[in-house]
């Protein structure tokens, strides 16, 4: 004969006394483990070496931040404090297993990236040097990539203001891109490159116009000038006819003054009533120079003259 | 004075213990399996997720930060809290209504349901949130032993201590919520209709676990 059952109790299960405390055994077990785990990930087991840095600003930093060596985590910021000089301190516990990394002269850096929190790094070149001292406090190198985005948001404001202004309606360079379309225009118009130049087709024309005239009258000239009987040979016989002249009044010339000097000699008694004839015979030898000056001018004006040297008797 | 009656050692009688362990194996002893594949898959779908997501910003190494924080910080535990109101709140309200006229159980009575049903919420919680934790780890780095230093030092960071106590606290009140409020309507007379009032408990606790949940997320940051 079964037991009534009393009333509000739970319902029977068979075993479950050992059951439940299995799965209290168990659970409690859970916890207790992963409080340890906890603990230990903590570093509360381990013995610590403090170390304190110092920063301008403590912004993206806070305990529990990691200091990393190598891109390893060395240590953990345990507390963060303002200093009385208005800098801020980190108290950074670091392994005494991980504190050989970090010598006298090892470097640290906090960089702010522009996503995510800011991270504590130490540099170590001289592994060989001594090791930092425990509550040793050292300086930050701050480097912050975030700090100039405030000064590129104003450059690129003012690069879009810059932007708009230029691409306006009524803007100077919409002006110039109009001139240039009317100019590409006007180059592949009827006259090409002379009507962009000169501004209209009518000017162009003209100045074609103006070509052909010239271009006949040059006709005309060169005809006039090289043809055979033109100018140019009609000078040329011209000149050879004045040589010859010249030529000839120089000869005479000497004939002249032979004959004077003849009659200077003959009439040398005669010398007072002769001295008219040697102020003429200067006069016709100062002429004669005259004309050979002429005749060497003439050579040179002529570029067409065979014979440059001159003679004189 | 059912919370006092179950801090003393002297209320656990024989029949108490039986009706406690009875509880115990409703709750904890046949949801645990049930409890556990939902939490390895949840976690499993959503640390992928979180953690291709993550990847695509270049984010990756927050993805499990994230995943422990979303999960066992936060969801879990509700869940945990939903899914033995679920199971045991019924069977509580059904096992406590008495007939009209009925004089109302004791607070010995009482204990069986309120700590049974209490003390499955912490160990759903407890064990689900230690399972996703080791399933998040499987996700993001395989079975590999060397991200293990990594990972214990970043749920180290995780679970700081205010993190810690705020997390206690959490689970505590809603083993608390979870078995006394069904428990309530062993208190009430009226005894016209019982579905009715199964249903107002019912929301009235759900109501309750939100409260909490949003409480503890916006008071620590106050």
């Amino acid at each position: 004969m079964s037991t009534p059952e009393p009333p509000f109790a739970p319902p029977d299960i068979p075993h479950a006394p050992q059951k439940a405390a299995a799965v209290l055994v168990l659970t409690l077990l859970a916890i207790v483990a992963f409080v340890l785990f906890v603990l230990d990930a903590r570093g509360v087991f381990e013995r610590n070496q403090r170390l304190v840095l110092i920063a301008d600003s403590a912004e993206g930093v806070g305990v529990g931040s990691n200091l990393t060596f190598s891109g390893f985590v060395i240590g953990r910021v345990v507390r963060v404090e303002l200093g009385e000089d208005g800098k801020a301190l980190f108290h950074i516990d670091v392994p005494v297993g991980e504190a050989r990394w970090l010598r006298s002269s090892s470097v640290f850096t906090l960089e702010r990236g522009v996503v995510g929190g800011a991270s504590l790094r130490a540099f170590s070149g001289m592994l060989d040097d001594p090791s930092l001292p425990d509550d040793a406090r050292r300086e930050v190198l701050v480097g912050d990539a975030a700090a100039g985005l405030p000064q590129l948001v104003v450059g690129i404001q003012q690069l879009v203001a810059n932007l708009e202004r230029l691409t306006a309606e009524q803007s100077a360079l919409s002006a110039s891109l109009d001139n240039l379309r009317q100019f590409s225009a006007a180059l592949n118009g009827r006259y090409g490159a002379l009507s962009a130049l000169l501004g209209g087709e009518q000017n162009a024309r003209q100045v074609v116009a103006a070509l052909e005239r010239a271009n006949t009258l040059l006709a005309k000239a060169d005809a006039r000038l090289f043809d055979p009987d033109g100018l140019s040979d009609q000078a040329r016989l011209s000149l050879d006819e004045l040589t010859k002249l010249l030529a000839e009044v120089r000869t005479s010339l000497g004939k002249a003054d032979a004959i004077l000097g003849d009659a200077q000699a003959i009439a040398a008694n005669a010398r007072i009533a002769s001295s008219d004839l040697d102020a003429l015979r200067n006069d016709v030898e100062a002429t004669l120079r005259r004309v050979n000056v002429l005749t060497g001018q003439l050579n040179q004006k002529w570029p067409f003259a065979t014979e440059r040297e001159l003679k004189l008797p | 004075m059912t919370l006092t009656a179950a801090l003393s050692p002297s209320c656990y009688d024989r029949p108490t213990r039986h009706g406690l362990a009875a509880m115990f194996c409703l709750g904890a002893w046949q949801m645990l399996p049930g409890y556990l594949l939902g939490c390895v898959l949840v976690g499993t779908v959503l640390t992928h997720v979180v953690a291709v997501t993550s990847a695509s910003y270049g984010l990756s190494h927050l993805a499990l930060e994230a995943v422990v924080r979303v999960l066992v910080l936060e969801l879990l535990p509700l869940a945990a809290a939903l899914f033995v109101a679920l199971r045991l709140a019924p069977l509580t309200m059904q096992r406590l209504a008495r007939p009209p006229g009925a004089p109302p159980p004791g607070y010995r009575a009482l204990l069986p349901y309120v700590i049974g049903s209490a003390g499955t919420v912490l160990v759903l919680a407890v064990l689900g949130g230690i399972g996703a934790l080791a399933v998040a780890y499987v996700v993001v780095h395989g079975l590999s032993q060397w991200a293990l230093a990594d990972y214990a030092r970043l749920i180290g960071q995780v679970f700081d201590p205010a993190t810690a106590i705020v997390l206690t606290f959490k689970l505590l009140a809603f083993a608390i919520v979870v078995g006394l409020v069904p428990a309530s309507v062993a208190l009430e007379s009226d005894q016209s209709d019982p579905l009715p009032r199964q249903m107002r408990v019912m929301a009235y606790l759900l109501a309750l676990l939100i409260l909490i949940e949003v409480a503890l997320l916006i008071l620590p940051r106050l």
